[in-house]
């Protein structure tokens, strides 16, 4: 026996071996911190909540500088200094190339956007049981078409001719030879979402920050417009007036201009479609336009605030012009300015006399929310936790407006409207003065299209919209763009000598000049150097999409 | 009075120990005595009866005793180091046997993995380490030291911070997920990796860049290793299947030797000094400039700058940074071992301050090995090994303290008046300048924690003589906490106008659990029949499972203030959570089978069957995904051992060739679950939100290296030289790695965030190779009683290069030179290396108007879009003279050319020692050095940029071109970062050549006489420099740059990196 215990102990040895392995799901790992496609999406709760990350950090890398450099610093909103930052300056004099980091940060973020709706529309409905009600795997499929178009319809305004995708897994094997589809296609791309989203999305839900269906009529009725298609404009902003949904801050709900920017009125009665940042996640998750802007670190008590941008000139004497103070206030800080809303704590904050955000004897407001203690704490270093706005109530009154004057001028598609064209419609003149009403501005009894492209540009000013009505000014899908480039190269962009001294209120300094007049190229943006690398069909000419 | 409590401490272990084994009584015996070649007493030297299995081994007095049975007619004496000596017994009872040292290391035994062979043996390419070559280098960390010791192992210090990782490229680069080799610490497998093992220290200095991984041997006390052997090709690695394929580095931990009851006491204490300071300008310099940058760019001079020249020199931020540092390690062991029992333990202590302020690193290790003959046919051992260790890094590598310090203005100082932290200046209400780093150095919070438990355990069953089952279990348990603190703060101008203002304070940590366990049960026989046929086959089987778990939690606001770093205290509206965790297995079969034949023909072959659960099981995808094999075969001829070569046998006393070839395996896809698509928890404003992770390929498989080697070990006049000469070549197949898809298909990083992109899919797909030289010659040139020198010369030579990127073009290495844009700087693309650097060639300095009407007609485009001619330096797409002119204008106005602009894989890499002995004292004189290749200076980027005010530059940037001074070959300043004069070029690449005087050590030995009048044995002093001087042409401060967070595609690239210092050390060895 004794002789024999190697043998046995040896014996047991091996046999406990080979017993381990055996079990069939021993070599079965999935990740066990995350769920999986199989595992996830089963009840009406996970399905509901997979379209929050479509509002969020897929739009970071727009939201962060590209969303105010091309929609604001472009137009002539905005300076910066010649060449302070690599991200900003090449936008102050369209020297943008296809290599540009803030170029590549808009395409790369907008189709992070479509890669995420796409994913979610192609595994949704085969993942989710029967069990999981219909409406509620609709609804969801809703916006994400919503949010697929709302991306789609920033990169057809930017780049021009642009891939549609839809299913990015059998493109994986070919993806050097996949073509850009034209312009028009990509509009009816849009549409064809959109129309998807009006029918499936939830009405009222909009207040909860998910696109609802009236958001999706609110985006429609901004899509025809662009296309010029008066009719549709006008029908889709009446579906979202008529819906009820939605009021102006300040007119039919109580607050302020001002206050539809600040975190305590997120997804307030004027949010239509905006994206929802968080303050907790870090880098990447929250709002990144505070840091960007805010003047001073004091401002944001969070060691960032490095106003990279300040109002231009033309801005400055547009709002002086327009007798507009509500909304000046509102978008852009002067030296003795008041804000209620900053440094709470110290009953306010009072803007130096020698705020000079790039030479611009000013600072960005809108989108600046102040410290943590202003925030209830939800605000750190690049994150704070309000919205940015995609769509907003005001420019659905605007957008009637215009879709009024534009029918009645007459334009032949692919001609802008011209600015002399005047209405006196009754209609389109309620809801322009209504936009008025809130900025404190007399009513008005007729108004040009230039009026009207001035009341935009104050009303949403940077919120980086101006650039895109620029754009269009001289009509849909126009490659020539003579009227915007009237306009810009009319606009001083440039900054400020001599800084001032506190003596005589820092006012002893003058406007150095600097005139920029752009191209028709200029109202493109090169698709990035690394993508036509990639796949060099991008630059070849467009191919058209087959429905 | 201490020493015989020393001595008393040492009975009680021996004691215990003792108690351990079981005292055998013979009767008829044999006594004698043995000594070394200088006539010293020799303990521990083994006796074995020839032919049989009984062996003792000589005492603390080099005396044996030894009971043979009748008839027995030879005794082998034998000792590590020594050549073997037969006895004839005859008709004596008593010897004094002098044994004399072994010439050649053919006898030295290589562990190669499940086993071990004669280095005159094997038929692989193995390179080995013992604990002498390693012996008083004062480097904590074991991979560190190996760097220059072996051929065919490429090491670079990734960072000179404490604790921080090194690149160890076996062969060089075969992945692009990491391609640092398998370590196995007595059994224990870990991955090279330092990120693969949830080790991950964060970079507080920029949001964009991942701090240096820790070193994931940092735990390990480097004193308690005897041996490291690298298997290098796949003849030697295929028994580690798909685990070996970069290569794996077997270490082995030191064990008790019979006869040798110590106490070893190893210590040094050391001093880390920076050796070399860049020329940045002093205050009167930087005035002057700042003037010129303010003429040229169009603005005001600065009133305090108006005569430069009677300002004072202004802050040296280098010298704010940089600091002498002591470092000092202890280790005590106590090891022996009585009749059949063998123990080591020890403990040590090393405790490393980094030469840039706030920065350190300490680590408490223990370690215990017994090993136990408990019964003739039952053997067993343990191994196990206890460690701590913390690091703290600051602001971190990447952008971290180095970068700020050097491009801090000199008229900004390091504090106020007060004492409190002074900021830069402010110029019209606007801070002109970054942030203070002696300030972020001392207030921020970044470090790591690691604790780790390691053992193993085995017992071998010896069925018969030749047949043994060797079991065994291992387990590696490690707990980890990575903290990072930033606190509030408000400074700058004394007063109430601060520059920099914080109120927010953020903590994060991330705690992690690891647990690792290995079953392995493998059956060895061996036995030579008829005296010429060798055998020796294993048949095998082994599993294992890694499983971690870590706790991720952070918080903002901590009302209570700076000081209580803990988590409990931050605002409940800022609590953050993640958990990552998941698990991974293996299973393997082993079958090895060596064969010799009349020790002149030989061949090894090996099989491996793998499973590993990184792809898809048979309930996703049909089965077979999960399982791969990996077969290798060698040979090998000793020529020396033909009749032919009797001749000439005092010229080549060896020689032999080995051929091998031979399959390995990959499956790393930075963690499992690439065949199915996971989906993503990222927080929104709308609550916990879900992203897809990943595109799923369930075809996923194995990745495949074929590797070929071909080696030549010879021995030369009378073994005074022995020399090793290996070439291969390694190419893999089904190579596995992520498809880089364009960003219109998965999403694509933006604004450095890419944490909702659909991560495109693994595939099997594309193909790299690898050919190389490596060559190990020693040479013992003087051996006389009193003199000895030999010189040992090492060098290596790899090429890589893409064979195939299943259609992508090229992969881009993104660099941040700074807080502007990412720049492509690295471009690895079909036919070339991995990392290759990319860009425009430079041309001069434009300064003719005939270059300028060239331009006009053909423009520049190096940004992007075409640059206009045009003298307004404000726009950022002018060019004009002063500005850079590049090569490869196409006169379209198209995009200019850009070119493979260098490599940053070396040329060669060689290393010599020199160890020189008079008497008691010796000598150690150790080099390393590199040649060729490319290092990509970033920091230059920002140090002579020359495109912004308020910043320091290098001083000879001074001497830009203008029309007055046209000489200069520096370009005129162009503001805004990203200008055309600052895109990736040539300009920034430098040479990475350099040759370094790793070590110089100086020893001396106490006479043996006197160290026994101090119940010692053995009593060493020395004096070591390490790192003394660097021949090089490169300008950063240290040309050993190494890759970031262990990237192959990102590799040589300076950002201010922490360099190596220089240090100077005393230590001193005692045995007891």
């Amino acid at each position: 026996m004794k002789k024999n215990l190697k043998y046995i102990i040896g014996a047991g040895a091996l046999i406990a071996m080979t017993a381990t392995g055996c079990k069939k799901d021993f070599f079965n790992r999935p990740p066990e911190d995350q769920p999986t496609v199989g595992t996830y999406y089963q009840t009406a709760a996970q399905v509901q909540s997979s379209t929050a990350i479509l509002y969020a950090a897929p739009w970071f890398g727009l939201n962060g500088k590209a969303f105010l450099a091309i929609g604001d610093l472009q137009s002539g909103n905005a300076i910066c200094y010649a060449g302070t930052d690599g991200s900003f300056d090449a936008f102050r004099n369209f020297s943008q190339g296809n290599s540009t980091q803030t170029v590549q940060s808009a395409w790369n973020s907008l189709f992070t956007v479509v890669a995420q709706a796409n994913a979610l529309l192609n595994n949704l409905p085969t993942a989710a049981p029967a069990s999981v009600p219909e409406n509620v795997v609709n609804t969801a499929l809703g916006e994400a078409h919503v949010m697929r178009a709302a991306a789609y319809f920033y990169l057809v305004r930017l780049f021009g001719n642009v891939p549609i995708i839809t299913d990015p897994t059998k493109l994986v094997g070919s993806f050097e030879t996949v073509p850009t589809n034209p312009v028009t296609d990509v509009y009816k791309f849009i549409l064809n979402d959109l129309q998807f989203g009006e029918a499936n999305c939830q009405p009222g839900v909009a207040g909860t920050g998910h696109a609802s269906s009236a958001s999706a009529s609110g985006l429609l009725a901004k899509v025809y417009l662009y296309m010029q298609d008066y009719v549709n404009a006008r029908k889709e902003a009446e579906k979202v007036i008529n819906s009820g949904e939605f009021g102006l801050m300040g007119l039919d709900v109580a607050g302020s201009y001002a206050q539809i920017f600040e975190y305590a009125d997120n997804n307030c009665k004027e949010s239509m479609i905006s994206l929802q940042w968080t303050s907790n996640g870090g880098y990447g998750f929250g709002n990144q336009l505070q840091s960007v802007i805010a003047a001073t670190s004091d401002i944001t008590g969070t060691g960032d605030g490095y106003g990279e941008l300040g109002p231009s000139w033309d801005l400055q004497d547009a709002f002086k012009n327009a007798g507009d103070s509500v909304r000046r206030h509102g978008c852009i800080m002067l030296g003795g300015d008041h804000y209620a809303e900053l440094h709470k704590k110290d009953g306010g904050y009072t803007v130096p006399l020698n705020i000079n955000a790039q030479g611009s004897h000013a600072g960005m407001k809108k989108y600046v929310v102040g410290t943590p203690d202003d925030n209830n704490g939800y605000s750190a270093a690049q994150a704070t936790s309000n919205n940015t706005y995609l769509l907003r109530y005001a420019d659905i009154y605007l957008i009637e407006a215009e879709a009024i004057l534009g029918a009645s001028a007459g334009v032949q598609p692919g001609t802008g409207i011209p600015m002399t064209a005047s209405s006196s419609d009754a209609t389109a003149l309620k809801y322009l003065n209504l936009v008025r009403q809130r900025a404190m501005l007399p009513a008005l009894t007729s108004f040009t299209y230039q009026q009207l492209i001035n009341e935009r540009r104050l009303e949403f000013a940077i919120e980086g919209d101006y650039w895109y009505d620029l754009q269009r000014l001289d009509g849909f899908n126009n490659a020539h763009h003579a009227v915007a480039i009237g306009i810009i190269s009319g606009q001083n962009r440039g900054d400020s000598n001599g800084a001032g001294t506190a003596a005589n209120n820092y006012t002893d300094y003058s406007r150095n000049i600097y005139n920029v007049t752009p191209t028709d190229g200029s109202f493109l943006l090169p698709i990035p150097s690394t993508e036509t690398a990639a796949d060099p069909a991008l630059l070849q000419p467009p191919v058209p999409y087959k429905f | 009075m201490r020493k015989k409590v020393f001595s008393r401490i040492l009975l009680c272990l021996i004691g215990v120990f003792s108690l351990l084994s079981a005292a055998l009584a013979q009767t008829k015996t044999i006594t004698g005595t043995v000594l070394d070649d200088k006539g010293s007493i020799l303990s521990g030297a083994t006796v074995t009866i020839k032919g049989e299995k009984i062996s003792t081994t000589s005492d603390a007095e080099g005396k044996f005793s030894i009971n043979v049975p009748p008839g027995t007619k030879t005794l082998v004496f034998s000792y590590i180091g020594m050549q073997s000596q037969e006895l004839n017994i005859g008709s004596r009872a008593s010897f004094t046997v002098a044994m004399r040292t072994s010439t050649s290391v053919l006898g030295d035994v290589v562990v190669i993995g499940y086993g071990t062979q004669k280095r005159g043996d094997i038929n692989g390419a193995v390179s080995s380490v013992s604990s002498k070559d390693l012996a008083d280098i004062p480097q904590p960390s074991v991979d560190q030291m190996l760097q220059g010791k072996a051929a065919g192992v490429t090491i670079t210090q990734n960072s000179g911070a404490p604790g921080a990782a090194v690149s160890v490229r076996v062969r060089g680069i075969t992945t692009f997920s990491g391609s640092e080799p398998l370590y196995v610490i007595d059994g224990v497998a870990i991955d090279g990796n330092g990120a693969n093992n949830g080790h991950q220290l964060t970079s507080l200095a920029s949001p964009t860049e991942q701090e240096a991984s820790p070193s994931v041997l940092a735990s390990i006390n480097p004193n308690d290793i005897e041996s490291i052997d690298v298997l290098k090709d796949a003849s030697a690695t295929a028994i580690y299947g798909s685990r070996g394929s970069n290569g794996v580095v077997i270490i082995t931990t030191k064990k008790g030797k019979l006869g040798q009851q110590k106490i070893n006491y190893d210590g040094y204490y050391g001093e880390q000094t920076q050796g070399k300071f860049l020329k940045m300008m002093n205050l009167p310099q930087y005035a002057a400039y700042e003037n010129a940058l303010a003429d040229e760019f169009g603005q005001n001079r600065r009133v305090e700058f108006s005569d430069p020249g009677k300002l004072g020199p202004g802050t040296n931020w280098q010298k704010a940074i940089f600091r002498h540092a002591p470092e000092n390690s202890h280790t005590v062991g106590f090891s022996g071992a009585a009749n059949k029992t063998d123990y080591y333990v020890s403990a040590g202590y090393f405790q490393q301050d980094g030469t840039v302020i706030a920065s350190n690193f300490n680590r408490y290790s223990f370690h215990a090995a017994v090993n136990s003959q408990v019964k003739d046919w039952f053997k067993i051992g343990t191994s196990i090994s206890a460690n701590q260790n913390k690091a703290n890094i600051g602001l971190g590598n990447a952008y971290g303290i180095i970068y700020n310090a050097l491009l801090q203005a000199p008229d900004a100082s390091v504090y106020n008046a007060d004492g409190s932290y002074a900021g830069p200046i402010k110029v019209n209400g606007t801070v002109q300048g970054g942030l203070n780093p002696v300030q972020q150095a001392y207030s921020i919070t970044n470090s790591l924690s690691r604790s780790n438990l390691q053992g193993s355990f085995y017992g071998d069953i010896l069925f018969t003589k030749d047949l043994t089952l060797h079991s065994e279990i291992d387990g590696n348990f490690d707990w980890s906490n990575a903290k990072s603190f930033l606190p509030t703060y408000s400074y700058g101008a004394t007063g109430s106008d601060p520059a920099f203002v914080n109120t927010l304070a953020s903590l994060n940590e991330y705690n992690t659990t690891g647990v690792f366990w290995n079953w392995l049960e493998h059956l060895n026989y061996s036995h030579t029949f008829k005296d010429k046929h060798a055998v020796t086959a294993l048949i095998g089987h082994e599993v294992w499972e890694s499983t971690y778990d870590g706790i991720q939690a952070g918080t903002k606001g901590f009302t209570a203030g700076n000081t209580l770093q803990t988590l409990g205290l931050g605002t409940q509206a800022n609590n953050t959570l993640g958990e990552p965790k998941g698990s991974s297995v293996m299973e393997s079969f082993i079958a090895r089978l060596i064969y010799t034949y009349d020790n002149k023909y030989s061949i090894t072959a090996t099989d491996r069957r793998d499973q590993s659960s990184n792809f898809a099981p048979a309930s996703v995808a049909p089965p077979g995904h999960q399982i791969g094999y990996f077969p290798s075969v060698a040979v090998s001829w000793r020529l020396s051992e033909e009749s032919f070569m009797h001749g000439v046998d005092r010229l080549v006393s060896n020689l032999k060739i080995r051929l091998g070839y031979g399959n390995t395996g990959q499956s790393n896809t930075n963690g499992g679950y690439k065949y199915g698509t996971s989906i993503k928890p990222i927080v929104t404003g709308l609550g916990t939100g879900f992203s897809f992770n990943n595109f799923n390929n369930p075809d996923l498989t194995w990745e495949t290296a074929i590797q070929k080697n071909l080696g030549v070990d010879f021995s030369l006049l009378n073994n005074r030289i022995d020399a090793s000469v290996d070439v291969y070549d390694k190419t893999s197949k089904n190579f596995l790695f992520q498809q880089p898809l364009p960003a219109f298909l998965s999403g694509g990083q933006a604004e450095f965030s890419n944490a909702a992109i659909v991560q495109p899919p693994w595939v099997n797909a594309g193909k790299i190779g690898n050919k190389g030289v490596e060559l190990s010659i020693t040479s013992r040139n003087i051996e006389t009683k009193d003199f000895r020198w030999s010189t040992n010369v090492i060098f290596t030579h790899y090429t890589n290069k893409v064979i195939s990127l299943n259609g992508f073009p090229a992969l881009n290495g993104l660099v941040s030179t700074g807080f502007g844009p990412q720049i492509a700087a690295t471009y690895t693309q079909v036919g070339g290396p991995i990392g290759e650097f990319y860009g425009y060639k430079t041309q001069g300095i434009i300064k003719t108007q005939a270059q300028l009407a060239y331009l006009t007609a053909h423009p520049q485009n190096v940004t992007g879009q075409p640059l206009i001619v045009s003298s307004d330096r404000t726009l950022s797409n002018a060019i004009y003279t002063g500005d850079i002119l590049y090569a490869g204008n196409d006169g379209k106005g198209g995009a200019n050319q850009q070119y493979a602009l260098g490599n940053p894989n070396p040329d060669f890499t060689y290393s010599m020692t020199n160890n020189l002995s008079y008497k008691d004292f010796d000598l150690s004189i150790f080099f390393t050095g590199v040649q060729g290749g490319k290092i990509l200076n970033a920091v230059k980027f920002q140090i002579q940029g020359l495109y912004g005010l308020y910043q320091n530059q290098l001083a000879s940037t001074a001497n830009f071109w203008t029309p007055s001074n046209p000489n200069s070959n520096i370009p005129t300043p162009r503001s805004g970062f990203g200008n055309n004069n600052l895109v990736m070029s040539d300009r920034f690449l430098e040479s990475a050549s350099y040759l370094r005087l790793q070590n110089l050590r100086l020893g001396y030995n106490l006479p043996s006489q006197w160290a026994t009048r101090a119940k010692m044995r053995r009593l060493k002093a020395y004096v070591s420099a390490q790192n003394l001087f660097v021949i090089t042409k490169y300008q950063g401060l240290d040309p050993e740059v190494g890759s970031l967070n262990q990237n192959p595609i990102l590799q040589n690239i300076d950002y201010g990196r922490y360099p190596s210092p220089r240090v100077i050390t005393f230590g001193l060895n005692a045995e007891f």
